[in-house]
């Protein structure tokens, strides 16, 4: 009985020790649709509902940029779907070259930006901080005014064992982005066996979508984009030049990440530099055939679409208006 | 019983007594070989291994053509402008040593962070016993490294995150090249503002390979060799009017003015 206890007592003992030590490592398992695919993270970053809520925390934190002003909020709303409302966004220096883009569903993307230029989310969430336009601060510099916050610093601690590092900065905020998920929208309510989810002019614009107006070639999967890069001849012609950027490669210039097409009437105005303000705008631009740039895509063409049928693609785009994700 | 004892502590005495069998080190290399021991009773010592690399280290004298290299201080370009630099970084990195037959001799990567307030950086090793005749070093990052996440480096490694920042926020890579300064545009004798010139030159393609620096050492394993190399800081402004072209970050229509930095890079390291 007394070796009993005295078993007990160092079995209690050493646990409680490991608690101390070991960091949370359990995976957190973020809600996703039935219809997406699992959710993908890089092995060196299992997602944690403490990372998530860390991130959370400093993408909220304006001490993130120079003078104290500006947090990533400042240009990512969650009632816009985490983007904002401006053609090109106000930073801490001026305005940025590009619209804002909304921030769902990013886990699935295999590059950032626009234009491909940052090959994981965990190097993209530190360049807006040390963009000179947009925050315009220095990594380290970021991580010694959090180490400064001692309650901030110990949940640095609690969560990766170390004080704030650009590693400890780049795995919460990139853990965070990867936890939103936005996939409850009527069309997702649709696919999962409601029939009535879609109206009548909205199954009749989805046809379409797949169809006459052709915008799955570019559009599609589960997210309404297949990640790849395209000029959609938005304009004749641009001074931003797209992917070249990164590639140098001129049969690149104008190109775009293809955009998902969820939660658009959160997310205007619309394309790299928010040159439309509506989306009948954008199906007038693409019904045109597009504006013709020299690089534009053999898959933008005229579509010769009726009044009814522009209403009835319209209808379908705003079933993809996912209002759990824009308040909750 | 009590016979038995006896006899098993007879036996013991007579084991540690007898001659023929003493015991010692057995081994005839070891430091403390024992001709007479006939049975190993594991005291052998030895020497410590010799070591199987030699440590590098650069030492490098940073130029300005013939001029030494400060900051604050004018030089002239080759088109006359006065100025003065404010910023000198660059990626040294990618050793290639070769020996007189020019066969690569296989040493790990490296890379070390430049700037002319430092004269001595660590920068690996290479194996022992190998005549090194010569070797190329890079200006800049390789491919993969260029890649890689820089917050996976940890604090003081080069290719984590520095400040003030080497790591470009635009495209993913590091600039492998960063000088930036005044120049009097006007000729007017002073640096107004608005004045200045900033390169910063990166990108998988404008890697610049020094070739054939005659280095002529033999790698001792365990000793440090210093590699006294000179960086020609002014090297980088050849064939370049500053009071024209006096800016770019590489990408877009400023990768031309990039790509003739880089190739000026080629050529601005030497051996002293
Ligand atoms: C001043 C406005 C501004 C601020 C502040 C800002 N962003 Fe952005 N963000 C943008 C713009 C504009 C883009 C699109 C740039 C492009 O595509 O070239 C963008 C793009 C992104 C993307 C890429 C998404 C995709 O689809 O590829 C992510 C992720 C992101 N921001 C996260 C953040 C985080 C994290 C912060 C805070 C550390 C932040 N942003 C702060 C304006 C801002
Ligand atoms: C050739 C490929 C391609 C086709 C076909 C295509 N798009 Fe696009 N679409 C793109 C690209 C690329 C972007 C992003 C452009 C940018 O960033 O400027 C985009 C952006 C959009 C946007 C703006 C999203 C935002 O948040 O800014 C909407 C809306 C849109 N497309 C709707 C459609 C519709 C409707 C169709 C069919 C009529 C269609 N697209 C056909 C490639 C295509």
């Amino acid at each position: 009985m007394k070796n009993l206890f005295l078993i007990l007592l160092i079995w209690a003992g050493v646990t409680s020790c490991r608690k101390k030590e070991n960091l949370p490592s359990y995976e957190y398992k973020v809600a996703i649709p039935a219809h997406f695919p699992a959710l993908p993270f890089p092995e060196n970053n299992p997602i944690t509902l403490e990372k998530i809520k860390l991130g959370k925390l400093l993408f909220e934190d304006k001490r993130l940029s120079k003078n104290g002003t500006i947090s990533c909020v400042s240009c990512h709303f969650k009632e816009f779907a985490m983007t904002d409302t401006a053609k090109v966004s106000q930073g801490l220096n001026g305005f940025t070259k590009r619209n804002s883009v909304p921030l769902f569903n990013l886990a699935y993307h295999p590059y950032f930006f626009r234009d491909g230029g940052a090959p994981t989310l965990e190097i993209q969430v530190i360049s807006p901080i040390e963009d000179h336009i947009e925050m315009d601060e220095n990594i380290l510099i970021v991580c010694e005014k959090l180490n400064n916050d001692p309650q901030l610093k110990k949940l640095s601690n609690e969560v990766f064992g170390t004080d704030f590092t650009p590693f400890v900065v780049s795995r919460s905020l990139s853990t965070f982005i990867r936890s939103l998920i936005s996939g409850s929208a009527p069309y997702d309510n649709y696919l999962e066996g409601n029939e009535n989810a879609l109206s009548a002019q909205q199954k009749e614009g989805l046809a379409l979508f797949k169809g006459k107006a052709n915008c799955i070639s570019c559009h599609s999967g589960f997210d309404f984009t297949d990640y790849s890069f395209q000029n959609n001849g938005t304009y004749a012609s641009h001074s931003d030049k797209g992917r070249q950027i990164i590639t140098n490669n001129p049969l690149d210039e104008g190109k775009f990440k293809v955009a998902s097409l969820r939660n658009l009437s959160y997310t205007f105005p619309y394309m790299f530099d928010g040159g439309f303000e509506t989306l009948e705008q954008v199906i007038e631009h693409y019904n045109n055939g597009g504006a013709g740039h020299w690089n534009q895509s053999d898959l933008i063409q005229p579509l010769g679409l009726t009044t009814d049928e522009k209403e009835a693609l319209l209808a379908f785009l705003l079933s993809l208006n996912d209002a759990n994700f824009v308040t909750k | 019983m009590k016979k038995n004892i006896y006899i098993i502590a007879a036996i013991g005495l007579g084991i540690t007594f007898n001659s023929c069998n003493k015991k010692g080190c057995t081994d005839p290399v070891a430091n403390n070989y024992d001709a007479r021991a006939k049975k190993n009773d594991n005291s052998c010592t030895y020497d410590a291994p010799l070591p199987t690399t030699a440590n590098i280290n650069l030492n490098l004298t940073h130029k300005v053509g013939t001029e030494n290299f400060q900051f604050n201080y004018s030089y002239t370009d080759g088109s006359g402008n006065e100025y003065q630099f404010t910023r000198a970084q660059l990626y040294l990195s990618s050793p290639v040593y070769m020996d007189d037959s020019m066969n690569v001799i296989a040493a790990p990567k490296e890379y070390a962070l430049v700037s002319p307030n430092t004269n001595s950086y660590p920068f690996g090793t290479v194996p022992a016993d190998k005549h090194i005749h010569m070797m190329n070093i890079g200006v800049g990052v390789d491919s993969v490294a260029n890649h890689s996440d820089p917050g996976e480096y940890n604090t003081g490694h080069p290719l984590a995150y520095q400040t003030p920042s080497i790591h470009w926020n635009w495209n993913s890579g590091y600039i492998f090249i960063a000088i930036e300064g005044v120049v009097d545009i006007d000729g007017n004798g002073t640096f107004d503002a608005g004045e200045t010139f900033l390169f910063h030159i990166g990108m998988d393609a404008l890697f610049a390979k020094n070739s054939n620096l005659m280095t002529h050492f033999n790698s001792v394993g365990g000793q440090t060799h210093n590699l006294s190399l000179s960086v020609n800081w002014g090297q980088l402004l050849n064939g370049i009017d500053l009071s024209t072209d006096n800016s770019t970050h590489s990408m877009g229509a400023g990768f031309a003015l990039a790509s003739i930095v880089s190739n000026n890079a080629k050529t601005m390291i030497s051996v002293q």
